[in-house]
């Protein structure tokens, strides 16, 4: 089992001797998974592998809340279009506007962000994933 | 002839501002050789804004985060190295100060809070 922060991989060995299969995604409350399968007709030595991938997906009221950081901090008008996916560097957000904004992140949710983990954030969604993530550690923890 | 009765906590305060002047002063002059890369910059702005968040007095916590922006923001066009590493240096003495003060000023807190702290206004 390898683990890279929120992102498990899951590795196992199948036997059977079939075509190649996939298999689609399912949701299970916040946690996202999303697995691809696959089977090669060959010798049962050389065992294919089946590759699953678990990302925490933040909840809207989460983006939300950080959408109203994000306006608040860059002085946005209330009416301006505000998606998961706008980059901040969009926005007009320098390297400055980004800490403040993770600073207020984290005032806001109680968390805190580690250096490496804010440099990774560009886009609201990221933040929120992010923010879910540190939240359910928080209260995992707890 | 006069004489000038000072009580003891400004005489005492006095030399302890004159003692952390003289530290920064020595801490900027030592660390003003190498240019600071933007990471470093970045991580010294994230430093004093999570020092700032130790004061318990409201008016000194929003006004160490508002000088912290606004010296950042005022020196971002800086473009000669010496010029910026002599800010950079300032910034961390500035850095160690906040701290210090920030636990001063917590072994002197009062209980009572600014109005500007209320989540919600009660009328």
């Amino acid at each position: 089992m390898a683990s890279v922060s929120a992102t498990s991989l899951s590795f196992q060995p199948s036997l059977k001797l079939s075509t190649r299969t996939s298999q689609g995604c399912y949701k299970t409350s916040s946690l996202e998974v999303v697995s691809v399968g696959w089977n090669r007709r060959t010798f049962p030595s050389l065992r294919s592998s089946r590759f699953c991938i678990c990302a925490v997906k933040a909840q809207p009221e989460t983006v939300q809340k950080v959408c109203n950081i994000v306006r608040k901090q860059l002085a946005l008008p209330a009416e301006s279009e505000l998606t998961p996916d706008t980059k901040f560097s969009a926005l007009g957000a320098d390297s400055l506007d980004t800490v403040e904004i993770v600073m207020g992140l984290e005032e806001e949710f109680g968390i805190t962000v580690e250096e490496d983990g804010s440099q990774n954030i560009s886009t609201v969604q990221e933040a929120a994933d992010l923010i879910e993530k540190l939240v359910q550690d928080k209260s995992g923890a707890s | 002839m006069i004489f000038l009765d000072l009580p003891s906590i400004h005489i005492s305060s006095l030399t302890l501002y004159s003692v952390l002047y003289l530290e920064g002063a020595m801490s900027a002059a030592a660390s003003s050789s190498a240019t600071p890369s933007a990471a470093q910059v970045l991580s010294l702005f994230r430093s004093l804004l999570r020092a700032a968040r130790e004061f318990p007095d409201y008016n000194i916590r929003e006004y160490t985060k508002r000088r912290t922006i606004d010296s950042f923001r005022h020196n971002a066009t800086l473009s000669d190295p010496s010029q910026i590493s002599t800010a950079f240096a300032h910034g961390k003495s500035q850095l160690a100060v906040v701290k210090r003060q920030a636990v001063v000023y917590s072994l002197y807190d009062s209980p009572l809070r600014s109005v500007m702290e209320l989540q919600q206004v009660p009328f």
